[in-house]
């Protein structure tokens, strides 16, 4: 298997463009499972971790920009973790301290998967995925990004380069449950944000419906946003749960984050 | 290993089914294919209990794992293309997965073949002792429930391995993890109709087991064929999806209790239906019920029991003989009712189980002689450290919660086979090196440490004076194997009777080269000394070389056999171990009612361990078992979908890891047992036991509600709580009797 290691963004599209068969990498927590369970036999790799542009982030005027390469132990931390705190507390549920280390944001979006931890706190924050190929840039709500269990709206010769949020002033907060403290997959997850200025309270959830999915009701009417969100939800049976669980755990979870942040 | 092949197996993709055909024509014409066998092309013969299971399905299969071909090849990837160019026709058959439905007379028969077989029932366990029914009419209080445990897996962290290898004098050796090596070297034989002499079974350090390893596999088998018929040695991995799908699991068992006391809290009886569900082929695990009715008939002094027992075929992967056997389902069921009973009674459940604990000097009603038995002091240990007089149902409004659970389990050995016994020999040189070879296996349980420092202890020597060698069937003395927590008592013992005589022969040299007479000798950190005279000490090595290098100089060598004195049970009477073990935890959980998430605050465990020979490794035992049995209680499952493992990887078998494990408080209580070595007795399983137990009873102090099953996953406590799952209290208090 080839294994292309760009150090720069331009020649990492360059890359992406030669070579559409070449998968991108960039933690490899997802991709290196698929490859050793023999699930994906891509002809080649093309590694985004050395690439100092999708690293990290930055902030002007009040608009965040999280590079594609952001680990979840990056967004635990000072300053990121007081902007975005519920994207802070789904980065402390992922995995182990060693995933949490190599796993990215970016990934999470690449993989897209329903129980994707990063994506209800970043779809609750309205966030915007920035893609870009050899063209050139554009963004895209995160939410018309996700379209189905897996699949993204990502086209060929396009990299996700980061996601830009604007983090509303008012209280946020994320819970998710499993079967376990660590190391496992959300039987169901949520992200609550009180939307002060736009007077509304937005909440999103994971491992519900194909994609994860958020829901917005104005603050007046908070207290019906736990029925909005199990009404919103299309949950299934499977090893780690039962559909009619996974709507019971989302109300009770709608219902407690959104007193969390009521209260405070 | 020059000219090594990889073995791989081709397993049935239906949970029972009748094979038509099989084609291997075109994965044999792929180079690098050495051998591709099948029932239809190799000599095998039936094997396990009532030999109901072939290495190599021929007629049919009966459960998805069931091995139907295998394959040699140079390499994994040719081995693995090989697998795929067989083409097998199935004709599949209708299926049972569930134990009850598999008990009516209407369902699918799993074992047509076998005419000893009745309905799906592969064996009975049926016991009757003292007047039950007399023992009911009398009783103040009766509980009665269904308590079920489910399929889970060993999952130790190597995989299953085998290598087999014969010379060119036709000389077997096989490398291979199990730890029952001379029992598995006679059912390689009788299988495949070997010479056992002609076998040699070699057992390099494990990297654990936790019962996984004790069964013989049909892939044990198999590999020994592939040898054969390619005349090169051959070696087969499991993949840690195999490991779950083909190797054996943790079988599930369904209680049916019923609980009676008198007003004081007495036990008056125990009654019990229990189903337990075989799997596809008797495993060891069909014989779980050995260890699960000792809990129900000797848990406490029970006057008068009752248990019908039916081992059930089903078509899923088979139960082998995993860490606890049978006790942490048995003990799951006994132990809520013991405290749905002093409930019923409103009795404090500690209370109620000092009154009816074992004690030293007991026969239970199966003939089990208790010699020493901490049990009271373990339950006021754990007692007094939860604060459990003052806590116990005053913390629900914080839904919280305290349980406790008590074990009783073999720490002496257990005769299941004809002989207990495990052999030792131990021999020192011309320098002072000591060496032990023991019949014991090392799997990871730090027995070989335990057995250096019996050695080193009974002879006077420094620990790292003391080589332990074992893990071949050529060198070691004969053994039954490592299971039922033994290793320490039995191979102990055992080592300790061989370096008694070491001791002795190098008194006698003393004696003879220091001039002093034996009772003023002694031996002390690898010096012999004398008493009263500092000048007279000599070390070992130069003792064994004025022994040795002289004209008609010897060695000193020793060995010994200890079979302890122990009986094979007949319809279930017997005393098969020569000590138990006891221990008792206490569980402090917070149960979210919203959610149904237990989380386990505390676990206090204290347990009568005889003698902590090895203090930090006895502890490590036990705080390692008690980490297994959170796991039972609270996440690990094989869930399974129309027979099919729904997840057989690490990800969503739900093993606890470090955060899911609170601190474990351990108490060693040390009994002395007269007859273990310096007093120890087996504790190798004993962490397992209670957890799943207490921690029920924990939730339901913290609820209210009665758990049925474990684990006791968010969705299944939210539908108890939903559902309102209380006691079954059949008759309360003296009202009605
Ligand atoms: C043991 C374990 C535990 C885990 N626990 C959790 C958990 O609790 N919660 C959770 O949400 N996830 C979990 N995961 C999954 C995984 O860690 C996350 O999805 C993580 O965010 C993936 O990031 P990565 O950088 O490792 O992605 P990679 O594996 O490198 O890539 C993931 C996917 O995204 C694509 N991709 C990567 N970068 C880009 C890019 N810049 N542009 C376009 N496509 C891209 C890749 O081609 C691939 O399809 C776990 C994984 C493991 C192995």
């Amino acid at each position: 298997m080839e294994v292309f290691r760009p150090s720069t963004l331009d020649e990492a599209l360059r890359l992406r463009a030669e070579h559409p068969q070449a998968r991108p990498i960039q933690g490899g927590t997802d991709v290196m499972v698929e490859l050793t369970f023999g699930d994906a036999r891509p002809e080649a790799l093309l590694d985004l971790s050395e690439l100092a542009e999708l690293r990290g982030f930055a902030e002007e005027d009040g608009l965040l920009r999280l590079g594609a390469g952001l680990t979840y132990t990056e967004a635990m931390q000072t300053p990121l973790a007081s902007r975005l705190p519920a994207l802070a507390e789904a980065s402390r549920t992922v995995g182990s301290p060693q995933i949490r280390n190599r796993g990215t944001i970016g990934g999470n979006l690449g993989t897209a998967s329903p129980a994707g931890d990063a994506l209800p706190p970043l779809l609750a924050e309205r966030a915007e995925v920035e893609l870009a190929s050899a063209r050139g840039t554009r963004t895209m709500p995160l939410a018309e990004f996700l379209l189905g269990v897996k699949r993204t709206a990502l086209a060929p010769g396009e990299l996700v380069t980061a996601v830009r949020v604007r983090p509303c002033e008012g209280p946020q907060t994320f819970a998710k449950v499993g079967q376990r403290n660590a190391m496992v997959i959300a039987i169901c997850s949520l992200a609550v944000v009180v939307d002060a200025e736009a007077g509304e309270v937005r909440a999103a959830f994971g491992s519900s419906a194909v994609t994860a999915r958020c829901v917005v009701v104005p603050l007046a009417e908070a207290a019906e946003l736990p029925e909005r969100v199990v009404e919103a939800a299309s949950p299934i049976d499977d090893v780690r749960a039962t559909a009619a669980y996974r709507r019971h755990a989302l109300r009770v979870l709608a219902a407690r984050t959104l007193e969390r942040c009521l209260r405070t | 290993m020059s000219g090594l092949l990889v073995g791989a197996i081709l397993r049935s993709p239906h949970p029972h089914a009748r094979i038509v055909s099989i084609d291997i024509s075109e994965a044999e014409a792929l180079p690098g294919v050495h051998a591709v066998i099948h029932a239809g092309n190799v000599e095998q013969r039936p094997y396990g209990y009532n030999h109901d299971n072939v290495p190599l399905k021929g007629e049919k299969v009966r459960f998805i794992g069931d091995e139907v071909a295998a394959v040699a090849a140079v390499d994994e990837e040719t081995a693995r293309r090989a697998l795929e160019l067989i083409t097998v026709q199935y004709e599949p058959l209708p299926t049972v997965f569930d134990p009850f439905e598999s008990l009516d007379p209407s369902s699918p028969q799993i074992h047509d073949e076998l005419e000893n077989v009745e309905g799906n029932v592969a064996m009975r366990w049926d016991w009757d002792h003292g007047d039950v029914a007399a023992a009911e009419a009398e009783a103040a209080a009766i509980v009665e429930g269904m308590y079920s445990a489910p399929q889970a897996a060993p999952v130790p962290i190597e995989t299953h391995i085998v290598i087999a290898s014969f010379d060119p004098a036709e000389h077997l050796t096989v490398w291979s993890p199990i730890h029952m090596v001379f029992m598995y070297r006679k059912e390689l034989a009788d299988c495949l109709g070997l010479d056992w002499e002609h076998i040699t079974v070699i057992q390099p350090p494990v990297g654990g087991s936790f019962g996984g390893k004790i069964d013989i596999d049909p892939h044990d088998f198999i590999t020994v064929m592939l040898a054969r018929k390619t005349r090169r040695p051959v070696k087969l991995v499991m993949s840690r999806e195999e490991e779950f799908i083909g190797t054996r699991t943790r079988q599930p068992i369904h209680f049916k209790l019923r609980t009676g006391a008198d007003a004081d809290g007495n036990l008056l009886f125990r009654d019990a239906e229990i189903v337990s569900d075989n799997g596809a082929y008797n495993g060891w695990g069909s014989h779980a019920m050995l260890v699960a009715m000792q809990t129900i008939t000797s848990m406490y002094r029970v006057p008068a029991s009752r248990v019908r027992c039916a081992v059930v075929y089903t078509n899923k992967n088979y139960g082998g003989s995993v860490r606890g056997f049978g006790n942490p389902q048995a003990t799951f069921a006994v132990e809520q009712q013991m405290e749905e009973i002093a409930d019923a009674l409103g009795l404090d459940p500690m209370d109620v189980r000092l009154r009816n604990a074992n004690q030293p000097g007991d026969v239970t009603p199966q003939g089990m002689q208790i010699t020493s038995c901490g049990l009271e002091e373990c339950l006021e240990i754990v007692r007094e450290q939860s604060g459990w007089d003052k806590r116990r149902g005053t913390m629900r409004e914080r839904h919280r919660g305290l349980g406790a659970a008590a074990f009783v389990h073999v720490g002496g050995g257990a005769r299941i086979y004809r002989s207990d016994g495990c052999g030792a020999m131990v021999k020192v040189d011309d320098s002072a090196q000591v060496t032990l070879i023991t019949g014991a296996s090392e799997l990871g349980q730090g027995s070989e440490t335990v057995l250096a420092m019996i050695v080193a202890e009974e002879i006077g020597v420094p620990l790292d004076a003391v080589h332990v060698i074992n893990s071949n069937t050529d060198v070691k003395p004969w053994d039954v194997g490592v299971h039922a927590s033994r290793t320490t008592f039995v191979a102990g013992n055992a080592a300790k009777l061989a370096a008694t005589k070491v001791r002795e022969q190098l008194l006698e040299t003393a004696v003879e080269v220091l001039g002093a007479p034996v009772d003023e000798l002694r031996i002390v950190d690898g010096v012999v000394e004398v008493s009263g005279d500092e000048e007279k000490r000599m070390p070992l090595g130069k003792l064994m070389r004025r022994r040795l290098l002289r004209e008609q100089g010897s060695i000193v060598m020793a060995t010994a056999f200890y079979d302890p004195p122990t009986q094979m049970q007949k319809d279930y009477y017997g005393n098969v171990s020569a000590a138990y073990g006891f221990g008792a935890h206490v569980a402090e959980v917070e149960v979210d009612p919203g959610t149904g998430m237990v989380r386990l605050l505390n676990l206090w465990t204290a347990h009568d361990v005889g003698r902590a020979i090895n203090p930090m490794s006895a502890e490590g035992q036990i705080e390692g078992g008690a980490a297994m049995g959170i796991g039972l209680a609270l996440s690990e499952e094989l869930v399974i979908f129309d027979g099919q493992i729904a997840a057989p990887n690490l990800h969503d078998y739900g093993l606890p890891t470090a955060v899911d494990v609170p601190r474990i408080v351990v108490n060693l209580v040390e009994t002395i047992d007269p007859r273990g070595p310096f007093g120890a007795k087996g504790l190798g399983e004993a962490g397992i036991i209670p957890p799943a137990a207490a921690i029920a009873n924990a939730v339901a102090d913290a609820t209210g509600i009665r758990p049925r099953a474990y684990p006791m996953r968010p969705w299944k406590v939210k539908e108890w709580l939903d559902a309102g799952e209380r006691s079954h209290v059949a008759r309360q208090g003296a009202a009605d009797a």
